[in-house]
């Protein structure tokens, strides 16, 4: 039998190493950043960039359409990778992910419901509101999910499955009713929002998600040694002095602020929460002190790519970045679970 | 010093203890012996401070369980529960050094990883340290979270110590070495240890006292040779005398 082992990674030298990756992880999501301000249908090159001798018109480009959208897709990928890892922790199983358990999608329903019963809207305070609607959608399913797979006691990887894919089909069939009941202007935002893009990235979108998912993420970061406990169990949480019920309560409430307002911003992009955090712990480890910077990290810059991609595919016109991110990662999910299930059976 | 003062408890009007008293003594090592069902983890439970008897009240040196904070309980006592499940890819020792949460910000982090070790060596286990947990056979995760439970009150004077059924899993010989190690942290370090198991021998040979449980209640508790007489026995566990043939003499 071949054991499975790995250096236990609690002891100095290795935390310093750590958290030269961290830095190593943050340099390539600068890269990165920089990079996707330059590439585009109007290429801007680096070195004009750097310079500041911009013409008018690439200014325009870069302040008012490229920063806003790199901005705001490397937040998104950074909430929905911590959101994701954090809920893995509270449902105690690495499958769990705002797509897959239905919580985006309840925030999705949420927000076609403002957008077809209460009409267009546009500014700082219709995001914020949407934001809302995502946050509540996000907040009631998964209160649901947690209340319906923590019933039998033990949490159990098939009834949260399960009680996802009811979620996600209720959800689906509640936003295909809407989308009947809509007008064609109507039906076109709901339509692009739902499939998952940064087009309509403005400057307001990234102000409400900043304020929403930067507290947010802060609260779970400073949580990542508690949940570590709760993944012992409610039960020796407390016997180790962390309230299970008070971090469970906080950590539902911050992963749904999150995805609600990464939701409300741009719409459903999956994969991202489940994939982001199974590679680093496939490669460093569960430890959430690592875990979950590490998440925000390699969302972030996951997204930032997948974003200048999807605009530059096709340009001059683009891919909705959410179909992108799941024709990327559900075969790379696949390969996951594969290469596992080999490695458990020793081939 | 730890006592239950008539304590019951009931689930949806289902009585599971039923005035129940007793009391843990430091530095002495305590048996909760009984048929399935007897109440024994529940019992164990209320005397951690895990549930809240629905009746009755449980002191932990004159004072009250529930008058602990989570984090004041945490530091003084330790509890293996029967059955954990860790799915995650934790390395043996990541888990032991858990126990040492409580620890975090009082006096004992920085030698939170000699004692982790110490914890692991003392359950023959610092060879699984690198091992990731849940790849671990089931008598090796047992160990190690024994392991991890320890950590969590090493190196203490005085405190508190219950494990549900620690050996369930273990090979004879570490079913032994655990029970040694359990008599000698109670003896050496004046630990109150409360220990639910089946095994009268092992009862016998490293247990001080014994709570012998039937039905809700204590049938009988004292000193474990007077727990653990025949008549005892056979009343408690319904099992005919012949099956216990030279159990006296042994």
């Amino acid at each position: 039998m071949n054991t499975v082992t790995r250096a236990s990674s609690i002891t100095l030298p290795f935390l310093s190493g750590r958290i030269s990756l961290l830095l190593l992880m943050s340099l390539a999501l600068f890269v990165s950043l920089l990079m996707a301000l330059a590439i585009g249908a109007v290429s801007i090159p680096l070195s004009a960039l750097f310079s500041g001798r911009l013409s008018a018109q690439d200014m325009a480009v870069i302040t008012s359409i490229r920063l806003p959208r790199v901005l705001l897709s490397a937040i998104v990928g950074a909430a929905l990778a911590v959101s994701g890892a954090s809920m893995q922790s509270l449902f105690r199983n690495p499958l769990a992910d705002p797509g897959v358990i239905g919580i985006a999608s309840g925030a999705a329903l949420a927000v076609a419901m403002v957008i077809v019963l209460a009409g267009p809207m546009s500014g700082v305070l219709a995001l914020y509101s949407l934001s809302l609607a995502a946050f509540t959608g996000g907040l009631v399913t998964c209160l649901l999910i947690f209340r319906f797979t923590g019933i039998s006691g033990a949490f159990s990887a098939t009834y949260m499955l399960l009680a996802g894919i009811a979620i996600n089909t209720l959800s689906g069939a509640a936003t295909g009713f809407l989308t009947y009941l809509s007008d064609d202007q109507q039906l076109r935002a709901l339509t692009f929002w739902s499939m998952g893009s940064f087009g309509g990235a403005l400057w307001p979108g990234v102000l409400v998600a900043t304020t929403i998912v930067l507290p947010a993420t802060y609260l779970l970061l400073r949580n990542a040694r508690a949940l570590n406990i709760l993944l012992l169990g409610d039960e020796e949480a407390r016997y180790l002095g962390v309230d299970s019920r008070r971090l469970q309560r906080r950590v539902i409430l911050c992963t749904a602020l999150s995805v609600g307002a990464a939701v409300a911003v741009s719409g459903i992009i999956g994969f991202v929460g489940l994939v982001v955090p199974h590679l680093i712990r496939l490669t460093l480890g569960p430890d959430n002190r690592f875990l979950l910077p590490a998440s925000a990290l390699l969302g972030a810059l996951l997204l930032v790519l997948a974003d200048t991609l999807a605009r530059t595919l096709v340009a001059p016109a683009e891919l909705p970045v959410g179909i992108l991110t799941s024709l990327i990662g559900g075969p790379f999910f696949l390969w996951l679970l594969i290469k596992q299930y080999a490695g458990r059976m020793g081939l | 010093m730890i006592a239950a003062e008539n304590i019951s408890y009931t689930i949806k009007h289902r009585p599971i203890l039923d005035e129940v008293s007793v009391s843990l003594r430091p530095g002495t090592v305590t048996a909760l012996l009984g048929p399935n069902g007897a109440g024994k983890s529940s019992l164990l439970k209320c005397l951690s401070g895990s549930v809240q008897p629905s009746t009755g009240e449980v002191h932990l040196d004159g004072v009250r369980l529930q008058n602990y904070s989570l984090l004041e309980l945490s530091r003084r006592r330790a509890v293996l529960s029967q059955s954990t499940a860790l799915s995650f890819p934790f390395t043996a020792l990541e888990l032991v050094l858990m126990g040492r949460n409580p620890h975090t910000d009082g006096p004992g982090q920085e030698d939170a990883q000699d004692r982790a070790r110490q914890a692991l060596e003392s359950v023959d286990a610092w060879s699984l340290r690198d091992r990731i947990f849940p790849t671990l056979s089931g008598g090796e995760q047992q160990r190690v979270q024994l392991a991890r439970v320890l950590a969590q009150i090493w190196g203490q004077r005085q405190a508190c110590l219950f494990l549900d059924e620690p050996t369930a899993a273990l090979d004879l010989k570490h079913q032994h070495l655990v029970f040694q190690l359990i008599r000698r942290l109670a003896r050496g370090n004046g630990l109150t240890v409360c220990v639910i198991l089946h095994d009268p021998h092992l009862a016998r040979r490293y247990c001080d006292r014994a709570i012998l449980m039937q039905q809700g209640q204590v049938f009988t508790a004292g000193a474990i040779a007077e727990v653990l007489a025949a008549e005892n026995i056979e009343r408690v566990f319904e099992i005919p005398p012949d099956w216990l043939d030279g159990w006296e003499s042994l």
